[in-house]
Order: structure tokens, then C-alpha cells, then sequence
């Protein structure tokens, strides 16, 4: 699949279209006006990283602390889809299984784009794409393990351990949609979880509920229904009951990712045009903030230059097999039973040795910053140097692997 | 399965001798919920001692019983709190770790228990976010946090006094943490704590009685799945001053574990009065001595002197302190019939010594056949200290029952003359 680049413009009003197993940028006109309007119409041309970066605290600035969330926070989700993708990408080419592919990486990571916004904090070293790296990653390996779980629990296990709000996942994806057939299987998994003793091993599926379980839940199942007559839950006996926890362990079975139709664009409906009508000229790019904003990009930039510095330096200082592993792993992107071929070592070994490597270079990374920059609090700027070894890993990775391909 | 390689998450795979440790431990313990919680979390140190150990290097022996060095380590069932709370404690490396784990599917908040962050002898160094899937075989370590960082950025959930914070906003890079227990740690990990104050015997008794009998309200603990039970937590029973001071003391958490065992055995059954007269009696009835706040009154001077009395307090929700229902019998040598007294009194000891305080108004104390068929009723009036049945006499083997009412509140007591 061809990845085509943005322009600066474009990163902050186009989103990810992966349908028919075919890539494209998808504008969306109103984040679009709303970009050249503040570009002041010049087209941005030759456009380098802290230009997106300022964009970026922009408009997170005005999404933490502005009247109007919707705007500001589209803009970001646009700029949010490049870290997404690459990181679909990667992974799903490494953990290749049968029924997830790419699209459900994809959807899997961007449906976090909320929690990464939210626990992005500006004042850190790290910019928002490294942060975001590491969230999308996690939240993508979240979800292929998930999936594996979901795909080997017992049927009663996977009712105990499902939540409403994942249920509600589950369902929406199925192709549920009226809301009263989803609280009425929400209310069936509630009386369900409330019956069972809390923790149960030896019982795996319905058919081995008793009859005493089957009343209990039903029991459940009315007083929920009595509670909350606005909900409008259909009438269930056993029968019911029976049906409705099936069909929940059906869609909860083949649960890949969340829906996200409209995720892209829905947060905009919310706000209406008049954001952009409202658009005078104090909304222009006030310089003043653009200067500090480049001050304190020097600052970054060089604090990411010594970075790479100690980094080079100690990977330097490793042994050859040391220095081989991490090119095997990190530049070729193999997997870790393939390295285990390649060097005919155990496979257990080759992740515990890459984690030891890691860790060397980690701990260095701590001791430097340690000594340079005077800090009191460790615990933000340890979340720092752990984003931005992994920075430094993935470019070392992709930046050799250009050369490769260039050679 | 699925092989991840997630360097920064480490997963690891559940040992099948922590299966069986597991299996054998939890059996041990009084609630199925309480049993899940000890499997679940033997699991969980059965896949992470063999990893520290590995990190470690095997010469520095992983402490895994480290949580409560006064208690003799018969099982690690024994040494950790899992009757109590979900997680255990590890010692690695110096520090203390609180490992909390979870077996949800979709994990985005960790919670952690409130014992294990305010507790000062409880509390960890660090606190680790723990997935498992028992069945898939497999453990994640999500993340951790340092107890400053759990004590400043988590919020705290009364409904059941926990501390949560999402996933996100914990350190996921495990590597960071074997680094920094290499290198010595410049920050505080420690957050300052507010202390416990200590309780005497004399105040734990009353609140270990309070917490049977919740127990016994919540119902039959069964160990044949797959029986409706409610789900009981004596930890929110009582303030959390008091609860932590009773956790605090392991002489207190024993008597308390012996109260529990004993008012399960002790519950749905008949109170066998004839017993009382032979000398022995479950420990809910107390004696005279036991409850020293207990004031003689004229319908006890009343009974002969060989008569043998208990108590037993009951709580009700919305009075300040428990009630006592005290009941006498003595045997009528004449006819072989037990003569019964029945008094229900609201005393307690505080600061200050004895406070009686009165009945509240309308509370009504009813003689019950088996068949629950009203024979007495006696209602409290506005200011009554105490009221009572009036005295009955009861063929020896036969059953009756007193019930105690309040509003829609009823408490029944079932006796076997």
C-alpha cells in the first residue's frame, strides 16, 4: 500500500481512508478552511518537523483550554492518523494472525486517540508523536491479545470478565443499534455476573448453570428492569436470558476492534460552522506565540541531539553480538524466532537479551540526564527517556533500513 | 498463543506447579471470592518469581512471604492478606513491590486497595499493574508507579476505597524500573502517611462482633458452587480507621479470621440453649464478663441465681452502636422446662465509659413460633433503655424464634430449648 506524505496543511485536515485495501487522504473541508485560514493562505511548501510541532501545541492548547473543544481536537486526531498508521502497520506485519489485519489495528489504536490526548502533557520532552507511538502500540498489542484471550476463554469465563462498556463495543460492531436491545444484553450480562459465585473455575459453559442459577438470574434480570423502566427492556424469563447471553458471547467471540464510522468526523457535528465563522483576525497566529514556541523547540531539539549523542556512544561500547542483535531486530525488523534461527540460539534468550540491551542503554540514558539536568522530580523526565529511546530505536531502524534499500 | 514481544510489558507464562500451589492454597480460605483472589494471585507470583529471579540473578533469593514477617510461614496463602484484599507483596532487590493483578479483559484502570497505600506497614515501594489470562496461560506486566505517584496522581474511589488511575498514565516501561533499582533513586517513592491510630482488645472485640454478623446478614458462604451468594467485604464493614487498625495487628487479624470461621459454622443454625447450660457456647454469645458495659437490671435479678446469660450484639443500619440481645434461661427442675428471658438493650462503651442510650422509638421485639406465628410482641416506647419479653417457659427441644424489627429491618435469632 502506497503511504502517500501530507503537506503541513494536510496534517492537520485529512484522515486516513483504508477501505478496499487501498490508501488515501480524505480532506475534510472545514478543518481544511480552518488551516489555510490561519496559514494566512501561503502555502506552506517545504515544511520541517517543529512546524508540525508548533501546530500541534496549538492546537492542544486551545483543545486543554478553550471554549470550543470539537475543532481543535479534529485537528488533532488528523495530525494523530500518521503515528496511528505506521504503527498498524508495523505491528500487524509482525504479529501476523489470520483475522486481524491492518484495518483493525488501525481502528484499534485510533479508537485511543481520546486517552492519548489526554495523557499527553505538553510540558514534556517528548513531542506528541513519540508519546502517541508508544500509546497506539500498546493499544494495538492490547488488542491482538485480547482478541487471542477472547478466542480461548470458556463461554462463562468470557461473561465474567466482560464489561458493559466492552460488551457495548462488541455489540455496535455486530451491528446492533437499537439501544434498547443493547441495554436489554447489557442487563442480561449484569443479572449473569451477579449470580454467578464471583470466581468460578469448574464451570465453563451455560449448560452447566442449574436451574436454581437460571431463576436467581432471572430474578436479576427484573429487578434491573424495574429499576430503570426508561430503558424499555424486553421481557425475559429463562428462555430469554438464555438467547441474549449466546448472542453476547457471539459478538463478543469475533470482537476485533471498536467501531469508529464516524470517529474521524463525528466530534465535529457537534459544533457547528458557526467555529468557523467566529474565525476574526485574533484567532490569526499571534507571533509572540510562535516565538516562544521556538524558543522552546531550541531547547528540545537540543536536548534530543545530546540524546542521540549518549545513545551512539554506548551502542558504540557494545560487543559485536550485542551491536547485531539490536540491527536484527531493530533495523531488519525480524521477529524474535527468526533472530533465534539466525543466530541458532534459544528464542526465550533473544528477548531476555534484547531487554538487556535496552536496559544498558537505558540505564545510561538515566545516568546522563541524572547528571545534566539537575532535576528534583525523576519520575516525568524517566517517562521521557523511555519515549525517546524508543525514538531513537525506531529511527536507527527505519533510517538504516532507507539505507539498505537504497544500497 | 500469541507472542507479542513486548519488550517494555513483559509477558510471561503462568508455571503449572503455581496452577496446583494455586489450586491447593485457595481451598484454605472461607468465600469462593476470597479463593479466586488467592488463585489468581498465587498465579501471578508463580510467573513473576522465576522472571525476578532470572533479572535478579539467582544468588539474590526473591522474598515472596515478606508481608508479614510476624506470621509463621506455614503457605504463602497464610503470609499474604487475600482473605482481605486483592494483591500480594514481594520483596526484590531491597524494595517492596505491591503486585495487584487482574484477570479482566479489558483492563484500563488500575486499582489498587486502599490497606495497601495507607497501611504504612502494607504499603510498597512500588505498585505493579498485573493482567493475567488463567486460561490462555499468561501474564502481563502493564505498568507501576512509585507510592507518591499512586498517593498524588490517583483518584480515590469511596464506594470501595480504592485507589484508581488509568493505565495510561502509569510507567510502561518495566525496563525503568530494574534500572532504578539498580541505581540509587534520588526521588521520594515514598509519600508521607497519616498514622493509623491503634486500637486496644477491648475496642477491636465490638468491631470484630459487628463484622460477623454483616457476615451472617450476607449469607451462607457456600464452597458447592454454584449457589446465589451476595458478595461480602468485611473491609467495608467499618471505618477505614478502624478496619486498618485491626489489618495493622496480626494478633487482631487472626482473632478476627477465628470470629469469621466461627459465625459461618455458627450461621442459618439453631442456638442450641441446652449447651449454654453444659458450659459451652459459640463465641458471638457473650458472657457478662465479655461485655463488661452490660448493666444488671431488675428482670435479670429476677432469675434464679443458677441461670446462665449471653449476649449477642446486632447492628441495624442507622443506629450509632450495636444492640445487645441478652437472653437468660435456667432449667426448672419441676417440670424439665427451660425458662427464657429475653432483653434487648442499646449500650456501648466509648471514650467517656458506659453510654446507655435509648431504644429507638417503635423497635419491636417479637416471640416467634417455628412457624413464625406471633406470641409476644413488645414495642419500644420514646426513651426506653431496654425492653424485654416477658418471661416464658419452653419444653425442652422445641424451637422458637425471636425477631428483631425496625422499620423494614428484621433480624431473627432462632433458639433450641
Amino acid at each position: 500500500m502506497a503511504f502517500p506524505t501530507r503537506e503541513l496543511e494536510q496534517q492537520f485536515s485529512t484522515f486516513a481512508d483504508l477501505s478496499n485495501n487501498q490508501f488515501r487522504w480524505q480532506e475534510e473541508p472545514r478543518l481544511r478552511r480552518s488551516m489555510d485560514h490561519r496559514l494566512g493562505g501561503e502555502s506552506s511548501g517545504q515544511t520541517g518537523a517543529s512546524d508540525s510541532d508548533f501546530w500541534v501545541a496549538y492546537w492542544h492548547e486551545r483543545w486543554k483550554t478553550g471554549p470550543q473543544k470539537a475543532f481543535p481536537k479534529a485537528h488533532l486526531y488528523a495530525y494523530l492518523q500518521e503515528p496511528c498508521y505506521w504503527n498498524a502497520r508495523d505491528l500487524s506485519r509482525r504479529f501476523k494472525t489470520v483475522h486481524c489485519g491492518l484495518e483493525d489495528c488501525f481502528q484499534a489504536a485510533m479508537y485511543k486517540s481520546d486517552n492519548v490526548l489526554q495523557g499527553f502533557n505538553p510540558d514534556s520532552k517528548a513531542s506528541l508523536a513519540t508519546y502517541a507511538n508508544r500509546a497506539f502500540g500498546n493499544a494495538i498489542r492490547d488488542a491482538l491479545g485480547r482478541y487471542d484471550s477472547l478466542n480461548v476463554c470458556s463461554d462463562l469465563s468470557l461473561l465474567r470478565r466482560t464489561s458493559r462498556k466492552f460488551l457495548k463495543e462488541a455489540l455496535e460492531v455486530d451491528g446492533t443499534t437499537s439501544e434498547s436491545v443493547k441495554a436489554t444484553y447489557e442487563a442480561a450480562l449484569l443479572s449473569f455476573q451477579a449470580i454467578l459465585p464471583p470466581r468460578s473455575r469448574t464451570i465453563r459453559d451455560l449448560g452447566h448453570l442449574t436451574p436454581e442459577n437460571w431463576t436467581a438470574m432471572v430474578r436479576e434480570y427484573s429487578k434491573l428492569k424495574a429499576r430503570q423502566p426508561a430503558m424499555k427492556l424486553a421481557m425475559g424469563g429463562e428462555a430469554e436470558l438464555r438467547g441474549w447471553l449466546h448472542n453476547c458471547v457471539k459478538s463478543l467471540r469475533c470482537y476485533k476492534a471498536p467501531s469508529f464510522v464516524s470517529l474521524n468526523k463525528a466530534c465535529l457535528e457537534q459544533e457547528q460552522e458557526e467555529f468557523l465563522d467566529q474565525l476574526t483576525d485574533h484567532e490569526q497566529v499571534v507571533p509572540l506565540e510562535r516565538l516562544e514556541f521556538d524558543e522552546a523547540e531550541r531547547d528540545r531539539q537540543q536536548l534530543r541531539q545530546q540524546v542521540n549523542s549518549v545513545l551512539s556512544d554506548t551502542v558504540d561500547g557494545l560487543n559485536e553480538s550485542d551491536q547485531m542483535l539490536l540491527h536484527l531486530y531493530f533495523c531488519e525488523g525480524l521477529k524474535q524466532t527468526e533472530i533465534a534461527k539466525r543466530l541458532e540460539i534459544d528464542q526465550s534468550k533473544v528477548s531476555r537479551h534484547i531487554a538487556k540491551v535496552r536496559k544498558t542503554l537505558l540505564k545510561d540514558l538515566v545516568l546522563w540526564a541524572r547528571e545534566e539536568l539537575h532535576i528534583s522530580n525523576e519520575a516525568p523526565v524517566l517517562k521521557d527517556m523511555s519515549l525517546f529511546l524508543n525514538d531513537w530505536l525506531t529511527l536507527q531502524f527505519s533510517g538504516e533500513r532507507k539505507e539498505h534499500v537504497a544500497a | 498463543m500469541l507472542l507479542l514481544e513486548d519488550l517494555q510489558r513483559p509477558r510471561l507464562s503462568i508455571p503449572r506447579f503455581a496452577r496446583q500451589q494455586g489450586l491447593a492454597d485457595s481451598s484454605a480460605l472461607l468465600r469462593l471470592e476470597h479463593r479466586w483472589n488467592c488463585y489468581l494471585n498465587q498465579l501471578a507470583l508463580g510467573a513473576l518469581k522465576p522472571w525476578v529471579e532470572e533479572e535478579q540473578g539467582h544468588e539474590r533469593a526473591v522474598a515472596l512471604s515478606a508481608l508479614w514477617q510476624s506470621v509463621p510461614k506455614a503457605g504463602l496463602a497464610e503470609s499474604q492478606p487475600w482473605q482481605w484484599v486483592n494483591g500480594s507483596a514481594m520483596a526484590v532487590a531491597g524494595q517492596r513491590w505491591i503486585v495487584i493483578p487482574t484477570d479482566d479483559l479489558d483492563v484500563e484502570r488500575f486499582r489498587v486497595s486502599q490497606e495497601w497505600v495507607d497501611i504504612s506497614s502494607w504499603s510498597g515501594d512500588y505498585y505493579l499493574m498485573v493482567q493475567l489470562d488463567p486460561e490462555a496461560g499468561w501474564l502481563q506486566v502493564r505498568g507501576y508507579l512509585n507510592h507518591s505517584q499512586l498517593k498524588e496522581q490517583a483518584t480515590y474511589d469511596e464506594g470501595d476505597r480504592t485507589y484508581c488511575i488509568n493505565d495510561d498514565a502509569l510507567i510502561q516501561d518495566i525496563d525503568l524500573l530494574w534500572v532504578m533499582s539498580e541505581l540509587e533513586s534520588v526521588d521520594q517513592r515514598q509519600a508521607e502517611l497519616a498514622e493509623i491510630p491503634s486500637l486496644s482488645p477491648g475496642q477491636v472485640e465490638p468491631l470484630i462482633q459487628q463484622i460477623c454478623q454483616e457476615l451472617e446478614q450476607a449469607g451462607p458462604a457456600s464452597t458447592k458452587a454454584p449457589l446465589p451468594q451476595t458478595a461480602f467485604s468485611p473491609r467495608l464493614v467499618l471505618s477505614f480507621e478502624q478496619w486498618a487498625g485491626i489489618m495493622e495487628n496480626p494478633e487482631f487479624r487472626r482473632s478476627l479470621e477465628r470470629a469469621m470461621r466461627a459465625s459461618l459454622r455458627a450461621n442459618g443454625k439453631v442456638t442450641q440453649l441446652r449447651r449454654w447450660l453444659a458450659g459451652t457456647c459459640e463465641p458471638v454469645w457473650q458472657s457478662l464478663e465479655q461485655l463488661p458495659s452490660l448493666q444488671v437490671s431488675r428482670g435479670l435479678r429476677q432469675m434464679p441465681a443458677q441461670s446462665v446469660s449471653r449476649g449477642k450484639r446486632l447492628s441495624l443500619a442507622g443506629l450509632q452502636s450495636p444492640l445487645t440481645l441478652w437472653t437468660t434461661v435456667t432449667e426448672e427442675t419441676t417440670d424439665g422446662r427451660m425458662m427464657v428471658l429475653v432483653q434487648l438493650r442499646h449500650q456501648a462503651e466509648d471514650a467517656e465509659g458506659l453510654v446507655v442510650r435509648p431504644l429507638p422509638k417503635g423497635l419491636k421485639l417479637i416471640l416467634l413460633t417455628p412457624a413464625e406465628e406471633s406470641l409476644q410482641v413488645v414495642t419500644a416506647r420514646e426513651q426506653d433503655d431496654y425492653i424485654q419479653l416477658k418471661r416464658f417457659k419452653v419444653l425442652s427441644g422445641k424451637v422458637f424464634c425471636v425477631e428483631i424489627r425496625l422499620g423494614d429491618q428484621v433480624v431473627r435469632e432462632r433458639f433450641r430449648a
